[in-house]
Parts: C-alpha cells; structure tokens; sequence
C-alpha cells in the first residue's frame, strides 16, 4: 500500500470493492480509479497505441492519455474511459487496454523493437502493394495489433438523455476562479449554472496545500460551494464536461449521471446531453500542465509535477518513493516540496533554467540542468541528469515533470477563433471575443496564482453582471498565495539521443515530428496528419503544445509563429449514446396514428410506414398467406363490388377568406377561382423553379372556404410552402388557413357499390343527380355533422367520408361492415397503390421532384390566362422538349414478365448500355385486372413511343422482359365508371 | 342506425400517471377553436372574445375558455365557450376551425413538472422566464406542441395523431427526473 496515513479528501471509514485487472484494490469514497491505482501501488496501467510500451499513470484529470481502461462486462461494457476521471463505487470492474495475453506480458510488445520501421507514416509507405490486401490483410491486421478497447458489440441495455438548461450566466469550471465568479453572480441574483467536470468542484483547491482566506483551500471551496448550493438561482453540474461552444450563446455539456452508482435506480440514465443556453459565460478551465519531451519519458513513473501534488494531496496516494523534479518554471518547486512534506525522498531538484534558483531543500538542486533519459522496463528505476558537472544515473522511481501550464482555452476557440501566444506565461491564452458573452478567467486567462484566480473570477464575474443589468455585490476576495509566473520555455532535450515522446497517447516521439518536417509537411496541420499528433482520444490536450513547439523548433520558427491545431468540440470524448440519446426505437422518430387505428388493427392488418404515420398494408383473411394475396382479392374486390380505405392521413388544410381562391390560384398551376362551391378539382402545384411538387384535391365548401388536400407524405412541404407564399410572396392578400389533418378522419369507399354502402351510413342519401362526380358537402353521418367528397384515387365510383377524428374508429368500422355486407371490405395501402397504378395516377415515385408537369402528361392543367408560382420556370423549352423522359405505362407482354420499379427501359435489340436507356420505372405492380404486370415510368419521348415494342431490364435482379408501351391509364381511361 | 361512437383521443394511453414529484392528467375534453382574423379584423375578433388577443408568447384567461397565442396571425380557444356558438359570431371576421378533435390536452403538474419538460422542450420554463400568462409553441422532443402556463403546472396540448408518442415520451421524462431525485447530491 502507497496510501499515506493521514490526509486526503477520501473517506477512509468506507472500503469499496473494486478490481484492476482481476486484482482487488483498497479504495474509499472519494477516489477516481486512478488514485485507487496510485495507492494501490499499481504503475503499469496500460500499453502504448502503437509500440505496446508499458505505461503509468501521467495525469490526475481530463488529459490522462495513458490510463485508459474498460469498465463493465457483457453489454454493459464500456471501452477508453480514462482512469483519472473514473469515480470508484463498489463493485467497479476495471481491465486495462491494447495488451495481450496480459498487462505485463504483451505479445505485441515486439512493436517496440520494430520501432524503426514504425515510424510516422510508415503504413501509407510499407502497406502498398499489392493494393487488394490492404482492405482484406493490412487494415484489420493493423487494427488489431494497435487500438483502444473494444464495444461489446451488443445492443446497449442502458438509456441517456437529453436535456434543455438556460441561465443567465455560465460558468465553465469550478476551480477558484469558477467559484468566485458562481459565487459574485449567484449572490447578485443572476441565474447560474455552475459546471465542472469532476465529481468534487474546488479545481486544482482539492490538490494542492495553499491557503485561502486563512483556511486550506479545500475547505474554503467546501464552504464556497455550500453557500453556492442553498441559493435558489445557482444550479450546480458536477460531473459535466462543457463540451462545446455553439452558436447564439449555446453550449454543449454532457454529465455523468448515474456511471459512479454501484446500483443506480432502474430508470436513471447513464449519461445527460445537455443544450445550456446562457447569455453570458465564465471561462473558468484552469490550465494544463505540460510535459517536457526527453529520451524515455514515457516510463511509468514519469508524472505531471501538479499530477503528483494532487494524488498527494486530495487522495493522500504517493506515486513513488524516491523523487526526482524536472522543471523550467517555479511551480515545479513545489512539488519537490509537496513530496517532501509527506515524507518522500527528493533526490534531485532538476531546473532547465540556467540561473535559477531553486529553493534549498533536501534534495540536489541544479539549475540549467536536464534530464537525460530514464530506465525501468515496467516502471522507472532510475533518471539520468545532466548538469555542469556532467551525465551520471540518480535511482527513482517517480520522475515529476512540469514544463509550464498551457490554459484550457479549447471552448474559446470553437466558433473559429485561434489562441493567442502569451510570452508572460510561455503558452497559448483564448482569443479576445473568441466566443461572444465569454470571457476567460483565472488559469484558463494566464492568471495562474491562486489569488489572481480568484480576482479573476470575481472580475469577470462583475462584468457579465454589468452586461446583463445586474449589479455586482461588493465581495472581498481572499487572501490566497499570489506567487508571480516564472518559467522560461524549454520543450526538448535536444542532444540526448534515443526516442523523446510528445504524444504519449498515440506513440508519436520527436523522431516523428522531425521526419514530417523533413518531407515538408512543416505546417502545424500538416504535421499533424502526418504523424497523428494530438489525433488520439485526448486530442493533444497533454502533448498538442509540445509537438508544435518541438516542430517550431526543428524549423527554426517561433513557437507563436508556429501555431497550434484547431481545437473542435467536443472537449472531451463523448459516448455516442449520449448524443443519440432518446433516438432508440420510437425515439428516433414519434409515431402518428390515423383515428380509424384502433379499427384498422382489430382488424388484423399488418402495418407499414408511410411518413410517420402506421397505416394498414392489407386486410388478409383466412387462407391468404401473402401480402399479395391478400392485395390481389382486394383490388378485384374494389373493382366488383366495393371496398374501404383509411385516409385520414392524407394532408388537409383549411383555406379562407376574401382572397383564398386568388391565393389558391397562385399556388395552384390550374385555376381554382373558376370551382363552384359545392365541387372539387384536381390541383397540381409546382416549385418555383417549374417541376411538380404535390397533387392533390381543392374542395371549395363556399364561397370563401376552401380544403386543400396534400399527399401523406408531403403535408408538412406544402403547408411550409404556403406559409412561404403568404408571408413573403404575397403579404396582401387576405386568407387564413391551417392544417386540419388531424381533426377529421377520413374515409375512402370506392367501386361499383360504393353508394351503397355511403348511403346505408349517412342520414340522407345522395343519388348520382344531387351528387355528381366530384361533387361535395355537407352531411349527417348518424347525426354526426361530416363531410362527403365525391373523389376518386381508385377510378372507380368513390367517395370520400370525413367526420371529426373522435368517430374515426367507429366510422371505418361502419362503412368496412355495410361493405362485407355486399361483399365487399377493407383494402390497404398495397392495393391502394395497384389500384392507382392501373388507373395511372401520379403518386411521389413519379413527382420526385426531377419531374414537370409537361413530363407528367399534366402539361394542360398549367393555366395559359393567370400567373403562379413555377409557371414563369416552367415555360423554359427545355422543361416541355419532348426529348424529356415522360409518363407512360407499360405493360409486360408476356402473362409471367417481371416489371420492378427501378427497372431500365431499354431498345429492343441493342445492349444494356446508356446510348440505348430510354428511361426508367417508378411504380411497378402485378395487376390483378390485366392479369400481368404493369408499370408506371418515364420514357423518353414517351407519349410518342404509345405501342412500340420495348426491353425492361433490371441488372440487380436479372429481369429481362418485353413490354409495351400504353397510355398510363390502363383501367377505364375514359373514366366512365368514375361517373356512374 | 348505430351510433358512431365517440373515441377520446387519449383512451390508448394509461392515465393519469405519477412519478416522484411530477403527474400527468389528460385534461377534461373541450372544444377548441383556431381562429385566424381576417385582415383588419383583430379588434373586432378581440371584442367577439371580450378579451385583447395576447401576443406571441402569452395566454388569457377567458370566462369558460382559455386563449393562446398560436402562432403568426393565429390564437387557439379551448374550453366550454369555445364551441359552435363563438365560431358563428366570429363568421365573417375570421376563419374560426373547429380543432377539438385536432388536438390533446395534458396537464403536467407536480415540483417536478419543469425538470420533465426539461428533458423535452427547448424552451425556458423558469417562473421568470414563463410567467403565468406565458405560452410557447415549440417541441416536445420531436412533436409540435404549445406549452401553456397552469397555475404551478402546466398544460401541454399537442396533434392528435402524436397522442401515444408524447404520452410515451413524457413518461419517459417523469421516470427519468424521478430517478435523478433519488440519486441527487448537489453538495458534491
């Protein structure tokens, strides 16, 4: 055990169960995995992505690039999470990564060896011939040998969410600059959200020893964070990482909800995607700390200086036993005296500034000095320093690295803007109005003592306040350690030989920079691709600076001039089940169901989608064991005696006013304003740019009151096009409609008894005299105030019932019993489409939106004495050549051919090839009146082509077959069982 | 003849339901009218209702109904006036639809109603943001709705047809927000 006896922020009264690769851990509450790990003695914790080197932890927080693991078993598996950011529970299982047969024995160690002929970019160069064995051999092979961990490949038993918060200001981080800045605002009154990360807020307060306000820091932020708790304005989000910065003050965050609960409650979800819409923001992400690239620093045992203080501190876990500090800033110091507080030795004091002065202590101090190299094949045994004095080996086992801190300023750079270098600080610090309404604070500014963290926060806090009307309470800020910045940059010991690592995460070393240098690939971005730096998990968050900085260096750039990669949200990894979180199954997409559902489901209907409403595909009885079956008794069902189809679902909406029929006119290629009351008509609209883009029926009920009917699918395009129209089109005109497609249900009857069965329902009966094709009105419908449409999608003598969506279920099942009654039934939508194919009908295979009206045969119904949107775009030659492909039908030639939408039309005799494609299929169906198949398509020049003789080839499916070319309405085409 | 019997909207969905400190009720039926005035004609349609027609983003409170904003140039009434009678002296001054069968109506109430809604609508709910004459015509995740202040809850109307899937997702929701309260620990 490595746990020091006394300190830390754990409760030591609590053990929990938690296990490492099979082997227990002592952990208390209040541990990350990580920490468990440190005081657990535990080094090895991982194997490197490319090389399979050994690792250990580097980090304590969100930049951990080493200590990737998997939590969970079965399909609860859950793959590169990183340690230090894992809150231990009872229970936990963890497993380390990339290794096999086992962490310390790892077969593909033997990379490490081959590591000369692994450099950057080595499978572009090596993996090229021959090139079918790249997709079958090389990649699976390379992504087998170097990877992360694995999903489970099960489907996910667990749920996340998603969720809307919005406050006035939000505060990213609650470190001391996050506090201060929650506490001013939350005090004012403002409403904040106050986000972190970790599970405990307080920021680099919880690791280190510094006093605030005369109290260890710790314990002020304690106090900080419960005032901060009882204030009804203030929302606290532990465990949320701001992920992104949006657009109009919008952020991304995901929290953690229930992933540290050993049983959380059954309908907790795992993880929250939030959408957090502030007006103002605090940038208050502290700062990273950074390593220094030299030969083998990437033992484990190679820590972050502020890493080592804070499992010292917060969790009282010693990483080591014998230390050596290598630093180019003051801050390093102290973590020499951090180590030697609690009692661990301190061999040497390594500072790379010539000139320095380290503080006297325990230990070797020597300024201007470097490391050299490290030793200790699965944890470091020893350091190799270079001073003035010359080379020579000092025995360790935790080398404490600090080369400056970089600001965490990734969420102040995401709607574009780029860091900008800060020569005081030695890094990148955010961009002035990089984000509008944010501004940076504390560490993630460049204010980097404790006291100007908290000045900071509470400045920047004052002045979203003044910008959103509030005003600032006067609040002292505490007294706090305010040690000025004294670093000197110093990226890589340049003359020491052997492999330096700048990105631990993805094996890249400064070989890799230098060779990607060296072919010219001396951009930030460049370099980037080439060798993957920063392309890990971590996106460079430990390492990106370092790289860069060694690559400035290689070519004789400043750093500054240099540059830094684009940071892009998100900030840190996100599980995809966050994102797609509420997207399962009917998540994905609501369900609408026709009022007739319930009847239509008694009924025994299978259902298919159509948009997003369920609608009944067939009606089978006994004995019919297919869709088709089922569909082929049903249309000869409709054309015999009579049949009923739900069609509540189709688009309606209610137009009127003084100006509706001038409006409909102008958003209708045909003139509506000619329609008496009391008739329908059929209406084409067109886009502006001249194609068709809904059919439909125009009902004029009065004089100033017409309903409009859309397609299923299409209801929601043309109400948005109307709105268009009337808001930016033509503002004068005076009409007012709305969509009442979910008001009325409605019924289709249709066949040679379709008034029959119409009659035996509604409380007065229509005759063929009162109530001509196309007619409508009003009716009764068993005392029921309705409406009855004399329209027809089938060809046959139809109707259309409509009664408000409350008696829909009762009215199917009237109409569908006084049909059975006369030997007819129900039809679904399969036969709804065979019967609107044989009669030729247009539906949206054929106006897909590449077609006109011309195309469509409809060329006529574009009224030549008014205007309306598209015709100017539809009278351009090229929109009526008759060179076009237009509507046809076809009709197999032979009983059994085989006609398939999709199917190409082709001259007979010439070969499958584009010089002989005439065209295609749209509709396709077997017809149960002509006894064969029938088909709807465009052809070129088709209308001319009536009777000719052509092949309907389809390659996918090895159909060949000889059609004929007919009018598109092969039943009845001159309509007179429409009008009986 | 046999009647044609009358099916409520919500009769597929299991209500009312509770969970923790949230609960959802179908509100009692009523009719429900969209009127959208005529050119002109909003003062006069004002002074049918006997109450100015709120702006975007605010409901009244009628005698026997309730009048809310619904969008451009449209309001919504429900509520036992809101029927034949008030479309009949509305004739001429707008185009008065009878919606009541277009549409459910829920009420969500309970402490936690606000964090339910959180997890489906992208509108902001806090008292001060969404006063009690407050309306918003928004989402509730996938489905159009309009969200109206109730007292301490509030009542969400939405399409008909969408009736089980909003149902579902705000049961969903309740479940969720439950759960979080057992788990919530704001001190840490």
């Amino acid at each position: 055990m490595t746990r020091l006896a006394s300190g830390g922020l754990v409760d030591r009264s609590r053990r929990l169960a938690v296990t490492f690769d099979g082997a227990p851990l002592v952990a208390h509450p209040g541990d990350t995995l990580a920490s468990a790990l440190v005081a657990n003695g535990v080094r090895l914790v991982g194997r490197s992505f490319k090389y399979h080197r050994p690792r250990g932890i580097v980090a304590a927080g969100v930049e951990e690039p080493n200590a990737l693991v998997t939590l969970g078993a079965g399909a609860r598996r859950t793959p590169n999470l990183r340690a230090t950011e894992v809150e231990v529970h009872d229970g936990l299982v963890a497993v380390s990564q990339n290794r096999w047969p086992s962490l310390r024995r790892d077969a593909m160690a033997v990379n490490d060896l081959l590591s000369p002929f692994l450099s950057a970019g080595f499978y572009y160069k090596t993996f090229m011939w021959p090139p079918a064995f790249w997709e079958r051999l090389y990649e699976p092979m390379i992504r087998a040998a170097a990877g992360l961990g694995a999903l489970s490949g099960e489907r996910d038993p667990d749920a996340s969410e998603k969720a809307f918060a919005f406050a006035d200001l939000l505060v990213i981080g609650a470190g001391p600059a996050g506090l201060m800045a929650a506490l001013v605002a939350g005090r004012a009154g403002a409403r904040v959200i106050l986000a972190d990360e970790d599970f405990r807020l307080g920021g680099r307060l919880n690791a280190e020893r510094m006093e605030v306000d005369g109290r260890p820091g710790a314990a002020w932020a304690g106090e900080v964070v419960t005032e901060l708790a009882g204030l009804p304005n203030v929302r606290l989000m532990p465990r949320t990482s701001v992920i992104g910065a949006y657009d109009g003050g919008t952020w991304g965050a995901v929290e953690r909800v229930s992933r540290h609960l050993a049983e959380p409650p059954a309908d907790a979800p795992l993880d929250a995607f939030w959408r957090i819409a502030a007006r103002r923001a605090i940038l208050a992400t502290g700062a990273i700390e950074r390593p220094i690239a030299f030969p083998d620093n990437d033992r484990p045992g190679v820590m972050m200086g502020g890493a080592v203080r804070a499992y010292l501190n917060r969790w009282a876990a010693a990483p080591g036993r014998r230390a050596v500090v290598f630093t180019n800033n003051d801050d390093g110091w102290r973590t020499a005296e951090a180590l030697v507080a609690v009692g661990i030795e301190v061999a040497a004091l390594v500072d790379a500034r010539p000139g320095a002065t380290p503080p006297a202590g325990p230990w070797l101090a020597a300024a201007g000095a470097v490391v050299t190299g490290t030793r200790g094949r699965r944890g470091l045994r020893a350091v190799r320093l270079r001073d003035a004095a010359g080379e020579r080996w000092v025995e360790a086992d935790l080398l404490a690295v600090s080369g400056g801190w970089n600001p965490s300023v990734h969420l102040a750079c995401h709607l574009g803007a780029r860091p900008v270098w800060d020569e005081g600080v030695a890094a990148f610090g955010p961009p002035a109005d990089g984000v509008p309404g944010l501004l940076a604070a504390g560490a993630a500014a460049g204010a980097f003592s404790t006291r100007a963290a908290l000045a900071g926060g509470a400045a920047a806090a004052a002045e979203a306040l003044a910008a959103l009307g509030l005003a600032a309470g006067t609040v002292d800020i505490p007294e706090a350690e305010d040690g000025p910045v004294a670093v000197t940059a110093f990226w890589h010991v340049a003359d020491a030989g052997g492999r330096a690592w700048v990105d631990l995460q993805n094996d890249v070393t400064v070989k890799d920079v230098a060779l990607a240098a060296r072919e010219g690939f001396r951009a930030a971005e460049h370099m980037k691709r080439y060798t993957t730096h920063g392309m890990a998990t971590d996106q460079g968050k430990l390492g990106g600076l370092l790289g860069t900085a060694v690559l400035a260096g290689l070519t004789g750039r400043s750093v500054a001039e240099t540059g830094i990669t684009t940071f892009r949200p998100p900030w840190t990894p996100v599980p995809i089940a966050a994102l797609g979180a509420g997207g399962q199954g009917q998540g994905f997409a609501p369900e609408r169901l026709s009022p007739a559902h319930t009847a239509i489901i008694a009924r025994g209907a299978p259902q298919t989608e159509a948009g997003l409403w369920r609608r009944p595909l067939c009606f089978p009885r006994p004995g019919e064991a297919t869709v088709r079956a089922a569909c082929d008794r049903e249309v000869r069902m409709v054309r015999s005696t009579v049949g009923v189809c739900d069609v509540s679902t189709l688009g309606k909406i209610d137009v009127q006013g003084p100006d509706a029929a001038a409006f409909l006119d102008r958003v209708y290629a045909n003139t509506i304003s000619t329609l008496a009351p009391g008739r329908v008509r059929y209406g084409l609209m067109l886009r502006e740019d001249g194609f068709a883009m809904d059919d439909g029926t125009v009902a004029r009920l009065g004089p100033a009151h017409f309903l409009v009917t859309t397609t299923t699918a299409a209801a929601g395009e043309v109400l948005a096009h109307l709105d268009f129209a009337y808001q930016c089109l033509w503002p004068e005109l005076d009409v007012a409609f709305a969509s009442v497609t979910d008001h009325w249900a409605q019924v289709a009857v249709a066949g040679p008894l379709a008034r029959e069965v119409v009659n035996a329902v509604i409380d007065a009966p229509v005759g063929s005299d009162g109530f001509p094709f196309m007619a409508c009105g009003p009716v009764s419908a068993a005392g029921v105030a309705g409406r009855l449409f004399r329209i027809s999608f089938s060809g046959e003598h139809a109707y259309e019932l409509a009664v408000p969506a409350r008696h829909g279920a009762a009215l199917f099942d009237r109409l569908v019993t006084e049909a059975e009654a006369r030997g007819g039934g129900a039809y679904g939508l399969e036969a709804l489409n065979v019967l609107r194919i044989e009669k030729g009908h247009p539906t949206h295979a054929e106006l897909q939106g590449r077609t006109t009206a011309d195309d469509l045969g409809l060329g006529r119904l574009v009224a030549a004495g008014k205007d309306c949107i598209g015709r100017g775009a539809a009278a351009r030659p090229g929109l009526s050549d008759p060179q076009r492909e237009q509507l046809v039908g076809l009709k197999a030639i032979e009983a059994g051919g085989r006609l398939v939408a999709g199917a190409h039309v082709v001259l007979p005799g010439g070969h499958t090839t584009p010089p002989n494609d005439l065209g295609y299929l749209t509709s396709a169906c077997f017809s149960p009146t002509l006894g064969r198949e029938i088909a709807l398509g465009f052809v070129r020049n088709g209308r001319a082509r009536t009777g000719e003789t052509v092949r309907v080839v389809c390659l996918l499916r090895g159909h060949d077959t000889p059609a004929e070319i007919v009018a598109p309405a092969f039943v009845d085409p001159e309509g007179e069982r429409l009008r009986g | 003849m046999a009647d044609l019997a009358a099916r409520p909207a919500l009769a597929a969905c299991d209500l009312p339901f509770s969970a923790g400190a949230a609960s959802l009720a179908a509100l009692p039926e009523a009719a429900m009218l969209e009127i959208l005035p005529f050119r002109g004609r909003a003062a006069a349609v004002a002074a049918v209702l006997g109450v100015g027609l709120p702006a975007p983003g605010r409901v009244a409170r009628l005698d026997g109904a309730t009048l809310a904003w619904a969008g451009l140039d449209r309001w919504l009434v429900r509520g036992p006036a809101a029927g034949a009678a008030l479309a009949a002296r509305l004739d001429g001054l707008a185009a008065a639809l009878d919606q009541t069968d277009g549409w459910i109506g829920l009420a969500l109430g309970g402490g936690a109603a606000r964090e339910v809604l959180a997890r489906l609508a992208p509108v902001d709910l806090a008292p001060e943001a969404f006063p009690s004459n407050a309306a918003a015509r928004t989402a509730l995740r996938h489905v159009p709705c309009l969200i109206l202040a109730a007292g301490d809850g509030f009542e969400l109307l939405a399409p008909r047809s969408c009736a089980t899937a909003v149902v579902a997702d705000l049961v969903g929701a309740m479940r969720s927000v439950a759960a979080l309260a057992e788990i919530a620990d704001p001190r840490t």
